[in-house]
């Protein structure tokens, strides 16, 4: 057959891509004379690469026909070559945070997990690998088949950013130069020294707890903790939740605690109001309106000259400043004044410890007398038994005498204590308790500011005019009542008075 | 300074190392009785020894009068309740430095071991 007879017979077509080129015979066409040959010159008429199978192509196409003589039949005649695209450069996440991610995934899934313990933030340490830098692969270009260059798409080098709070090696290794959380976006991958929660602590968060600066640019749901091993910034209200931070906490609005919230930070803590939260505070404290409710310690002073302190107990230990103490509806505001939880424990233990070793000397020393009286030439045992005994009252008083030391200098500590002040500008209302020094008094009657809250020299506890030498009992508006709770120092003066003591001052 | 204690009471072996302490030694050594501390002698190499005389297996002067054969320099310290002249005679005789005899105070033990060592190093 010729090849313009067989160009009637058949029909030639090639994909959109000329990546192929297909040959159909309608059903009942008889190809059996026509070559190898003849579709060559057909297929280069049409301007298609002879392939070097088309031998092959061609028996195969008869079979077809002769298998299935009333079907069309097609074959695929010539084939060209795909183009490689390279691949772009890119980020690999190393295989261990991708895991925890993982983890995280699962439990979420698991009706037993913590779904308040479960972060979603991606924390590396100083040092740690990250993840890996895929380098970008080279392009081949492809043939059609009429033997036009498809032209492949070259891979790109990757357009994602470190900072220096990353190293990347040579390999392209990556690792973390510093603690903090790992943030990646589509263009920029570093490790954030400040942890930056953009919305609320809550289940999409879970519990935060970093070892830098935290800003919380919402609020913090119930039951959630947020720990800072830096300073805290929290700009929305933070429910009964638990608030902690190494360095200073500033809550811009206010936390409503409701009996179960916690905030401790160990320097200084500034917000507009705290209500039934438990507080604790190293150094001072900065309240705009109002501390209700809150059982509060502040290791410095309470800075606060528009605060109104109302219901539950302030613990100082410097003193300070407040607008009102107490409230309307007379409720039980306890303000005591030169606390010092730590010295208060360790009066505590001497208290305990001096009865315990004046006895034990006391009971060496008997012992020895008697022994004194009773033998006129010793025997081995009762000179060892002596020399014993003298050394338990030498050890004891050398013990005493250290007590005495450490008794001194906390009475010291005590009495510069009790002569911080409290300074309030408005009003003390009716129910305030006030304690200072150990003693310890119930307004009865409204005190109007401003007054200062102090213990005299003489131990009485006076409101003073600030700035002014106009004072007056303190007893004059309240009634004076047991200080309880609190280090009774006249009792650890007495301590002082044993007579041992001034043996041992004298042996000394 | 490396001290041995030689007794054979714990109670009065821990009272010579708190006041031995106090005076800043802490390298001491403790030997049960006599023979206890020959063996541990050549090992430690004392500066000092502070030894008891009555003790089980072999008594303070036997071990003086053993150690003095080999070493004849180190200052020992008899702390004992024998106090009869003849007795302290008799140790002294034997090599021993200085004489504590119980019942004695820390103060009075502290004032004898720093004698002994400032004659020592004088001479």
């Amino acid at each position: 057959m010729r090849t313009d007879e067989l160009e009637k017979l058949v029909r030639i077509s090639v994909c959109a891509d000329g990546l192929s080129a297909t040959l159909a015979v309608q059903a009942g066409v008889d190809l059996t004379d026509v070559s190898a040959d003849t579709v060559a010159a057909l297929l280069e008429g049409r301007g298609i690469r002879v392939p070097s199978k088309l031998d092959e192509s061609v028996e195969a196409l008869k079979q077809q026909i002769a298998k299935h003589p009333d079907e069309e039949a097609e074959i695929v005649i010539a084939r060209g070559v795909a183009p490689v695209h390279g691949k772009d450069g890119a980020f690999e996440l190393d295989p261990s945070l991708s895991e925890e991610e993982g983890a995280k995934q699962r439990a979420e899934c698991e009706d037993d997990a913590d779904h308040y313990d479960r972060s979603a933030f991606v924390i590396v340490e100083e040092g740690q690998r990250v993840g890996r830098l895929l380098p970008h692969t080279e392009a081949e270009d492809g043939l059609d088949v009429r033997g036009k260059t498809i032209k492949a798409i070259p891979g790109r080098p990757c357009k994602i950013k470190f900072d220096e709070t990353l190293r990347v090696s040579a390999d392209g290794d990556i690792d973390a130069l510093e603690y903090g959380r790992l943030e990646i976006t589509v263009d920029r991958i570093r490790v954030q020294p400040v942890l930056v929660v953009s919305e609320s602590v809550d289940f999409s968060t879970g519990n935060v707890d970093f070892p830098k600066d935290v800003l919380v640019q919402k609020g913090v749901r119930d039951c959630f903790t947020v720990q800072a091993g830096g300073s805290l910034e929290i700009v929305e209200l933070v429910e009964a939740a638990t608030v902690r931070a190494e360095g200073s906490i500033l809550l811009r609005r206010g936390m409503a605690g409701r009996g179960k919230g916690e905030i401790s930070t160990g320097a200084d803590l500034e917000t507009k109001y705290l209500d039934a939260v438990e507080v604790s505070v190293q150094n001072d404290l900065r309240i705009q309106r109002e501390l209700t409710n809150c059982k509060t310690y502040v290791g410095r002073c309470i800075q606060s000259p528009t605060c109104s302190v109302v219901g539950g107990q302030l613990d100082v230990r410097f003193g300070g400043e407040v607008r009102n103490l107490g409230g309307e509806a007379e409720g039980e505001t306890l303000v005591r004044i030169g606390i010092d939880p730590k010295l208060d424990e360790q009066a505590k233990e001497l208290e305990e410890l001096v009865p315990r070793v004046i006895n034990h000397v006391s009971q060496a020393t008997l012992e020895l007398d008697q022994l004194r009286k009773m033998a006129t030439k010793l025997t081995a045992t009762q000179a060892e038994s002596m020399t014993s005994l003298q050394f338990e009252i030498m050890t004891g008083q050398t013990r005493l005498a250290s007590i005495a030391a450490g008794l001194q200098r906390m009475l010291e500590a005590y009495e510069q204590l009790s002569r911080c002040t409290l300074l309030v500008e408005k009003s003390i209302m009716p129910g305030v308790t006030i304690v200072i020094g150990g003693k310890a008094a119930v307004v009865r009657e409204m005190v109007r500011g401003p007054v200062e809250i102090v213990l005299s020299e003489s131990g009485t506890l006076m409101l003073r005019q600030p700035g002014g030498d106009s004072s007056m009992p303190l007893s004059a508006k309240a009634k004076l009542v047991p200080a309880k709770g609190v280090a009774d120092i006249a009792e650890l003066g007495r301590i002082l008075e044993n007579p041992i003591f001034k043996d041992v001052k004298a042996a000394a | 300074m490396k001290i041995l204690l030689v007794d054979d009471s714990k109670t009065m072996r821990n009272i010579q190392k708190s006041v031995l302490s106090q005076l800043g030694y802490s390298e001491i050594e403790e030997a049960c009785d006599g023979q206890d501390a020959l063996s541990k002698v050549k090992a430690f190499g004392p500066d000092l020894l502070l030894v008891d005389w009555n003790m089980p297996n072999m008594d303070g002067l036997s071990f003086v009068k053993a150690y003095r054969q080999d070493d004849k320099v180190t200052p020992i310290i008899m702390v004992t309740t024998e106090a009869e002249k003849s007795r302290v005679i008799e140790a002294i005789k034997a090599g021993v430095n200085n004489y504590v005899v119980k019942p004695f105070t820390p103060d009075l033990l502290s004032q004898r071991i720093q004698e002994t060592l400032e004659k020592c190093a004088a001479a």
